[in-house]
């Protein structure tokens, strides 16, 4: 096996949380597709293994720790639920780009607003977090976000109860390099 | 390597705390940043970078080079860093001895490579190729590594010194990373630094760790231990230190601790104190 085989490998199974649950459970069969040999695939599972899921977890919870940076209101309202859906989301995408962290935030966002189980008032929440990412980081002259509840008490630091159903739209405006931020 | 200036301490730039090294510009000489936060960046934060450089020498520290990757250097990427030292004129610049892609898949951190004469030509190659478009030194740091590979041929020490010599780059010696590995792999980091070529040190990192298990963590996110200390002060008595950079991302104490740990850097260099007592 050479090292662009074995990096191969190892990449995949660094980021790839599928892929490392069938190649522990089977190294010969999961390691096909990289043309390894049984030996060289058992001898990665058994000499690495523990190793592997350790540096497999660490980068997990980078990005929980990047993304929470990145999401802070979501991460309040979602408790320890952010850390649960953050996992389930992190075992199918894994961030490429340059701005790693932020692409992690956006797509993380797309997974809540899909996710059956999270509720109207966070996913306006997290709509709202991605849109501001978005302006920022794109350094946008104007993003609006429309909104199904005024959750403006959760971004003044109130209880989540305190914000009303009601629609609303986050604005973003950028003039002459200095933004400014209002809801109508 | 032996031309560069002496930068004296200082700390790697992080957005949460611009204000106060703006505050606090006296207690630090320079600032390393970390590249790829302005890559592809909006206008706002390459009018920080402008304000960056003309207000302190700064240090580009990037993340992704993937010196170690078998499939070759990333050339838009090369690109993008070759740029943003163009712009900044540092004294150097720095990467990690690691890869960080494979296969289309980005790791999104710094994996270690197996020690093997295969990997020394990886890192040879991919370097020169860097240096044919970037003519500013380079420096390569240790990173943390969990993973032993039984592949490896030579020790971490040999590997680096090879790379090295091989390539003429200087050594950013992780302080912390190397005191944790000392303590998770179990090995004598004393030991390490007589094999490791000292008198290619061009700068330190430092900061603290924590432990979660019987594993120590580079969380960047602690104070720096006595025991980091210790590996500073014997890294600053054996050879001459042209940078030292305190590497905090997170956890963000009142900012005098910061200042502190600085001043704490500083007076090791200048007084270079011999080494602590095994």
């Amino acid at each position: 096996m050479g090292l662009k085989e074995q990096q191969d490998v190892l990449a995949r199974l660094y980021t790839d949380q599928a892929f490392a649950d069938e190649f522990f459970s089977d190294p010969t069969l999961a390691a096909g597709e990289y043309s390894l040999s049984k030996d060289e695939a058992d001898s990665i599972a058994a000499s690495a293994g523990e190793e592997i899921r350790l540096f497999a977890g660490s980068l997990i919870a980078k990005r929980l720790r990047e993304v929470e940076k990145l999401l802070p209101f979501t991460r309040k309202i979602l408790g320890e639920d952010f850390v649960d859906l953050f996992r389930r989301h992190a075992a199918l995408f894994n961030p490429v780009s340059v701005k790693k962290h932020l692409e992690d935030a956006l797509e993380f966002g797309k997974y809540l607003k899909k996710d059956s189980s999270t509720d109207r008032l966070t996913k306006d929440v997290i709509a709202f977090e991605t849109a501001k990412l978005r302006h920022f980081a794109n350094s946008r002259r104007f993003t609006a976000c429309s909104l199904r509840h005024d959750i403006r008490p959760i971004l003044d630091g109130q209880a989540a109860d305190l914000a009303r159903k009601r629609r609303t739209l986050a604005v973003w405006l950028r003039i002459k390099e200095k933004h400014r931020f209002f809801f109508i | 390597m032996n031309n560069l200036p002496n930068l004296g301490v200082g700390i790697g730039f992080r957005p949460n705390l611009k204000t106060d090294i703006f505050l606090h510009r006296g207690q630090i000489d320079f600032l390393e940043i970390t590249t790829d936060h302005f890559i592809n960046a909006p206008k706002a934060k390459r009018d920080e970078l402008e304000l960056l450089a003309a207000s302190f020498p700064l240090i580009p520290h990037s993340l992704e080079l993937s010196l170690g990757s078998a499939e070759g250097i990333e050339h838009d990427y090369l690109e993008k860093v070759a740029e943003i030292v163009e712009a900044v004129q540092p004294a150097w610049f720095s990467d990690h001895i690691c890869f960080t892609r494979s296969g289309g898949v980005k790791i999104g951190h710094l994996a270690p490579v197996p020690f093997t004469e295969e990997a020394l030509r990886v890192f040879v190659k991919n370097i020169e190729a860097v240096k044919r478009r970037i003519s500013t030194p380079l420096i390569l740091e240790n990173i943390t590594r969990n993973v032993v590979y039984p592949s490896s041929e030579m020790s971490e020490t040999v590997f680096i010194r090879r790379v090295l010599e091989a390539t003429d780059c200087g050594l950013l010696l992780d302080a912390t990373n190397l005191y944790i590995n000392s303590v998770n792999l179990g090995f004598d980091w004393r030991q390490y630094l007589d094999e490791v070529p000292m008198e290619r040190v061009v700068q330190l990192h430092f900061v603290g760790s924590h432990r979660h298990g019987n594993r120590l963590i580079d969380g960047h996110g602690d104070r720096t231990e006595d025991e980091i200390w210790e590996v500073f002060r014997e890294v600053a008595g054996r050879t001459e230190i042209n940078g030292a950079v305190l590497e905090r991302d997170e956890n963000f104490p009142d900012f005098g601790e910061l200042v502190g740990e600085l001043a704490t850097a500083r007076s090791i260099i200048s007084t270079k104190a011999p080494a602590f007592a095994a």
